[in-house]
Parts: C-alpha cells; structure tokens; sequence
C-alpha cells in the first residue's frame, strides 16, 4: 500500500505510545470509525483544542489508511503489517483493524458510487392513452393507443425523462430489455 | 356550411388579390418552404423590390396565405367552398384555380405543420442495449460490479421536418446514455410488460371501439 510521507510521518506519531496517550489514541480511532460510517449529510467530527492541530493531522491520516485499505481492496494482512512497520503496538493494531473490519462494506458501497456514471434508471411508469382531438385538427385514427412512458433517473437534472410511443414501438422496446435480460440471466447463472 | 374569414385577413391578402396567377402561384411555394421552415428572409426582399412593396407587406401576405389554408383545411373544406371563398375575396378566376390546386396539393403538408403546432412529446425512435462488467474505478479498484448501458434516441420534430432531412437523420434525434444494473432492469422490463397488457384488456379495447 502506498501512502505519502505526511501520512506515514502522521500514523508513525498516532503508534508511538510515548508521544500519542491511549486516550488521544482512541479519541481519534472512534473519531474516525464515526467518519467513516456516517451517512450522507451527517457533519463530520471535529477536535477539541488544546491538541488539535496533531490531532486532526492524524485523523486524517488514520482516515486516509483506511480509504486506502478499502480502495485498494488491501487485505487485513497487509494493513497489519503496514502498521507494524509503522511500530504500532499489537493493542493499537488489533483495535485498528477491528473498527476498519466493521465498516468494510459500508466504505465499499460509498466508494462504488463515486464517479463519473450516466444517469441510472431506478423506477419507470407508463400511462396508456387514445388520442381523440388536438387544436392541431383531427388526430390520425391510425395512430391508435400511444403510451407515455416516464423514466425515473437517480444522477440526472432531466428525471424523470418522459416520452411517447405507439404500441409496436414500445413492444420493440420490451423485446429489446427482455433480450438484454437473458444476456445477463445467462452469465449469472454461469 | 359558408367559410368565412376576418377583416384583417383580408386586408392582408388584399396585396395578393391584385396581383396574376403566376404571381401567386410564387406566393403559393412561398407558403409550402413556410410548413417546412425553410424560408430566407432574403426572398421577401427581393419579392418586394420586384412588385414595389415593403417586405414586411411581403410577409404578411405569405402569413396570411398560410393562415388561410390552414383554416380551410381545419374546416375540412371541399376544393368549391375554397373556390368560393377566393373567389369572394375579389382573386382573378386564374387565381382562383391556383389557390384551390395549392390547397388540394399541399393538404398532407398543411395538415403535418398543423400537427406540428400541437402538443409536442419526444417520441421513442430506439433502444440499443450493452450489458458490461466494471472491473474498477478510480474510486474503487477490484469489483465485479454488472451494469447494463442503454442508449435511447428520442425524436424530437415533427413529420414534415423529418421528411426534409437530406442524410434521413429524421430531424431532431436525441441520443440519451442511460445506465441501470440487474435488478432495476428486471422490474422495468415486468412494468413495461404489464403495460402491453393493459392494451390488450377487454377494456381498452371498448374504449378504442367506442372513438372508432
């Protein structure tokens, strides 16, 4: 795992029992665990002076190891050992790895949906209607059933995006999801 | 039942009534770019320095035209009444002619600009579909994650500014990248699904019997 030297400097300084009190210590690590699993919105934690300049300087770092780790799809192992190196005592260690263990997934799922993604379909509805006039003049009979369909987006400043189809456009439509169903259907069951 | 018209049309026309069919029959093809917006403001300028008028006086006799044969054709008139109509408006038996042929010729375009004039959806042209699996990301490396990507084009236009594209790109097609994973593919297509159904249903049927 790589980490800068201000965040190694920082994590050195946090392990080292002679400089970092086990109360500071576990202020930061619970600090952190906070940060980390904190929903959306939530305000994140903030020290208390008289130490709070080191003391945000090895939040972050702490913080920045445990993105790391989850990111890099790191293996307990190696961030135990990243830490060892670090001369962390095996307490300090094993407390580390527990609280990063516990919000493994939860990290997982904030850092998936990071990203550059086009607008994704989360719901559809449709509505069903026959045409009989318009200011237009007389509506082509022809024409017949015409759906609305109403796509809902999560990511998008145009949800829900709506348009109209004729009967057989949208029974192309179907029969196209339906064909990208079997495609993915086929493969999971591989 | 006699068609009639407003008196401000037809004072706008009243530059048209005094001219010969030939003239009119241009003023006729003016009105046919005006459904399909293709019209250069430099032709009423050059109209107007040929029969010495303003442009504007050139315009306005072009909209009115337009107006009036739309109004025939909301009013579902035969080719006499329309007859009729110019005829009461002081045109020459030629012009007459000209502007009944105009109005019968152009009916499918008169009514498609119509049509174009109403309420305007984005109507479905396709759908492409492209399942793929993404194996990382900046924010995250390592994954296995499946997401299916969706391409709809959409028309925008009407149909007589589809008819006009030369390359038959259809007028305004918009491309929209969608994305969704399993699960919401799944329940999309099902509710898509049961909309088809309800089309097929006793009752749908009634009621598209009873507009018949």
């Amino acid at each position: 795992m790589e980490l800068s030297p201000e965040v190694s400097s920082a994590l050195r300084l946090l392990g080292d029992a002679s400089k970092t009190d086990n109360s500071t210590y576990q202020a930061v690590l619970s600090a952190v665990s906070a940060d980390i699993g904190a929903g959306d919105g939530q305000e994140v934690s903030q020290p208390q002076p008289p130490t709070s300049g080191v003391v945000s300087y090895c939040h972050a770092a702490l913080t920045t190891l445990f993105l790391e780790s989850v990111r890099g799809g790191h293996s307990t192992s190696v961030v135990t050992s990243t830490l060892e190196d670090f001369m962390w005592p095996p307490d300090r260690v094993n407390e580390a790895i527990k609280k990063l263990d516990s919000h493994w997934s939860v990290t997982q799922t904030r850092l998936s949906s990071l990203g550059a993604f086009p607008p994704h379909i989360v719901d559809v509805d449709w509505q069903l209607k026959y045409e009989v006039r318009s200011s237009g003049g007389e509506v082509d009979k022809a024409r017949g059933a015409v759906y609305l369909v109403r796509l809902h987006l999560d990511g998008s400043a145009n949800s829900p995006l709506t348009f109209t189809c004729s009967l057989a456009q949208l029974t192309h439509m179907v029969t196209r999801l339906k064909q990208a169903t079997r495609a993915v259907q086929k493969y999971a069951n591989n | 039942m006699p068609l009639t018209i407003s008196e401000d049309l037809k004072a706008q026309l009243s530059l048209l009534t005094t001219q010969n069919a030939s003239v009119l029959q241009e003023f006729c093809r003016l009105a046919n770019q005006y459904y399909r917006q293709e019209i250069n403001p430099r032709i009423y300028n050059s109209a107007s320095n040929k029969l010495g008028v303003q442009p504007s006086q050139v315009e306005d006799a072009v909209r009115a035209l337009v107006f009036l044969l739309i109004h025939c054709t909301k009013a579902k008139a035969s080719k006499l009444e329309v007859e009729e109509l110019a005829t009461s408006l002081n045109f020459t038996k030629d012009a007459v002619m000209v502007l009944a042929d105009a109005y019968t010729n152009n009916e499918g375009d008169i009514k498609e600009y119509m049509k174009s004039m109403g309420v305007q959806v984005p109507h479905y042209n396709n759908l492409e579909w492209r399942f793929d699996i993404l194996a990382g990301s900046r924010a995250l490396h390592h994954i296995a994650e499946p997401l299916i990507t969706l391409q709809l084009l959409l028309d925008h236009s009407s149909g007589i500014q589809q008819k006009n594209k030369e390359d038959g790109s259809g007028g305004k097609c918009e491309k929209i990248l969608l994305q969704t994973d399993p699960n919401n593919l799944v329940h999309m297509t099902n509710v898509l699904e049961e909309a088809l159904q309800e089309a097929r249903t006793h009752h749908s049927r009634r009621v598209q019997q009873y507009l018949k």
